[in-house]
């Protein structure tokens, strides 16, 4: 098994016919991913890499069952790509774009959970479970089949941490990359949980940053609803406060935690957490063994 | 988007709530002319963009003789590390009562959450702390909007006299139409007071707009960009670059990565000069402009770490980017790339001469040796 999404999950791309969206869709569908067209209004009846296109989602629904969505729409128009694909009943969103305004995630956000929807993401780099589904733009070459959950706030970090677990012989289970953006669909605790229930993850490494209190929520649960080991590594021990570090999310403001608040917490709660990257398979090895 | 406290005022007189009058003045002349208009009891806030600036010695309240020599002090002075290059100048509202108000967007409930108490001029987060029973936070359903039971818990919490109702109840709501009119993350009125007049009054206005979907309100309203110079031009450029204090600079994709090789730079012993991230599909030109903009925001570098983990960023246009810019560099440069197009990116750097790591850590230890 895998978390979210799997190897009978049928995905469409919103947005194929762009640049980033026809050259990734390629990609996932040379993984081995079930890619099973894409959605790009206007477009309807041209094939982009052999996939068909289609102007809507329910028109990409009705001929191909699709259930899950990867959205490469830009700035703006992500918006309304994401509530298409709630309205017409997709169960999986994935949105790698980044710049959604924010009072349009918190809207959207709200509908998914109202009428059924999961949206992971924006500003994603997506997920893979190695040798079954690649949904999104992690480079699937530096990731090894195994039984480690990984779930991150960022990109690049979330493929440094991948390689350093690769480097040491450790696999992963599934890699989920939630979002660099204030609010996202799916939140580090959600991810720890939907591992906990996972029988191919045997641990849990979660690379948090500055911003929000979500590590603090995998913190209380950890013991309780999660009793998978964790190790985890949070980013911007250095930041400034209220400065923007690069991701939107990425602000210490008001009641938000620095990374040091973030790390106590953690540590308090008995997850250990590396100070260097290529610390955490040596942490990680101590909790499996 | 932090908005300095002239421009959130702005924002919160267009949504039509009663704004305490403040003149935004650059020398302590001004204040003094001022003070003598006013005739009253004067009070003089640095405009520096941030908050907390009562408890930082930025505000002071005088009578108007004073007010020269209390100018003269703050436009002399730093407050929390910001020198004060100008100053609002307002007379001193007579309040009867004082409370706080705010809109936020709650990112564990990720709904819109407006927060009130009777404790008002306190910074909220100690409220939050020492009285959390003083503090009413209520989450908003942005489907259903808000709605009428919405403001009368508020109303009710703070207990406002009875003839108030309709005003507070206007208030509440035009403030949360402006929110999102507006792309607010965050407006702020503390204190909210009821002056001699027995009306409400915004003595205070914080307002934080949404990055992404800034440009239409910040356009609307000419405000200000409160980030600095160099901020500014780099983020016109698609790099994200917040200046640090130390002499280690580093140029890397992505901000977790950037953040943390900013905090393995520290924890090696070396002192951080920068953080920048040049986002996702990075041309030559972008690594051109990092390196320009570094080198002319600190001239005490000792080195400049690259660190690139090619995934939609290709590391060969890295490597074009870095040649060209580094031609006429006079300090070392160590670089680490890995991901796409990395072996042609290696071999073609190893052609002029510029040392390249696969790996972070060993790239890491190498500026290591060469600041030692």
């Amino acid at each position: 098994m895998s978390i979210f999404i799997g190897k009978d999950s049928r995905v469409i791309i919103q947005g194929i016919t762009g640049r980033d969206g026809s050259f990734h869709s390629k990609r996932m569908h040379d993984y081995g991913t079930n890619v099973v067209g894409g959605v790009s209004p206007g477009k309807g009846g041209q094939a982009v890499s052999g996939l068909p296109v289609f102007d809507t989602v329910v028109e990409s629904i009705k001929k191909t069952n699709a259930d899950t969505s990867v959205i490469f729409v830009p700035g703006r128009c992500a918006a309304s790509a994401i509530d298409e694909a709630i309205e017409a009943g997709i169960k999986n969103i994935i949105v790698i774009t980044e710049g959604v305004p924010i009072h349009e995630t918190v809207k959207l956000v709200e509908k998914s959970q109202m009428l059924g929807s999961r949206i992971i993401g924006p500003n994603t780099p997506g997920l893979i479970s190695p040798g079954k589904v690649l949904a999104g733009i992690i480079p699937p070459q530096i990731v090894k089949p195994g039984r480690i959950g990984v779930v991150s706030r960022s990109g690049t970090l979330t493929y440094q941490v991948i390689s350093e677990l690769t480097a040491v012989g450790l696999g992963v289970s599934t890699a989920v990359g939630a979002g660099g953006d204030p609010i996202i669909g799916t939140s580090l605790i959600d991810v720890a949980h939907a591992f906990e229930r996972d029988d191919e993850t045997d641990a849990i490494v979660m690379v948090g940053e500055i911003g929000g209190n979500d590590e603090q929520h995998v913190a209380n649960a950890y013991k309780k609803t999660i009793c998978k080991p964790i190790i985890s590594f949070i980013a911007g021990v250095f930041a400034p406060p209220q400065k923007r570090m690069g991701h939107a999310g990425a602000i210490i403001s008001g009641n938000g935690m620095t990374a040091i608040n973030k790390i106590d917490a953690l540590e308090d709660a008995g997850i250990k957490v590396a100070r260097l990257v290529w610390d955490i398979p040596e942490l990680l090895k101590k909790e499996i063994d | 988007m932090n908005l300095i406290e002239v421009d959130s005022r702005k924002i919160l007189d267009a949504c039509g709530v009663r704004v305490h009058k403040a003149h935004l003045v650059t020398s302590a002349d001004e204040v003094d002319c001022l003070a003598r208009e006013i005739a009253d009891t004067v009070v003089i806030k640095a405009e520096i963009g941030l908050g907390s600036r009562g408890k930082h010695g930025g505000v002071k309240i005088c009578k108007p003789e004073d007010a020269y020599a209390a100018a003269k002090v703050l436009f002399s002075s730093s407050v929390r590390e910001i020198k004060v290059k100008r100053c609002l100048v307002a007379k001193a509202v007579d309040i009867v009562e004082e409370f706080y108000f705010s809109i936020s967007i709650d990112r564990t409930a990720k709904l819109p959450v407006i927060m009130v108490s009777r404790a008002g001029g306190v910074e909220i987060e100690e409220t939050a702390k020492t009285n959390p029973e003083k503090l009413l936070r209520l989450q908003i359903s942005p489907s259903t909007g808000l709605t009428e039971q919405d403001v009368f818990k508020v109303y009710e919490f703070l207990m406002l006299p009875d003839e108030l109702k309709g005003e507070f109840i206007k208030f509440v709501r035009s403030l949360y139409d402006g929110f999102w009119k507006y792309h607010a993350t965050l407006i702020e009125i503390n204190p909210l007071a009821i002056d001699e007049t027995g009306h409400l009054i915004a003595v205070d206005a914080k307002v934080v707009l949404d990055d992404y979907a800034a440009p239409e309100t910040v356009s609307q309203f000419s405000v200000e960009d409160s980030r600095d110079q160099l901020e500014i031009e780099a983020s016109g450029k698609g790099l994200s670059f917040v200046e640090l204090d130390g002499d280690v600079a580093c140029i890397v994709n992505g901000a977790g990565l950037a953040m943390a090789t900013v905090d393995s730079i520290s924890q090696l012993g070396m002192k951080p000069a920068n953080l920048l991230d040049v986002g996702g599909s990075s041309s030559p030109m972008k690594m051109k402009n990092a390196i320009d903009i570094l080198t002319r925001q600190n001239h005490n570098l000792k080195a400049i770490f690259v660190n690139i983990f090619g995934g939609i960023t290709r590391c060969d246009d890295v490597a074009i980017g870095l040649i060209e810019a580094t031609k006429s560099l006079k300090i070392p440069l160590v670089v680490r790339l890995s991901g796409t197009a990395s072996d042609v990116a290696k071999e073609m750097l190893a052609g002029v001469d510029i040392n390249c790591f696969s790996d972070m850590r060993d790239g890491l230890l190498r500026l290591q040796e060469l600041c030692r």
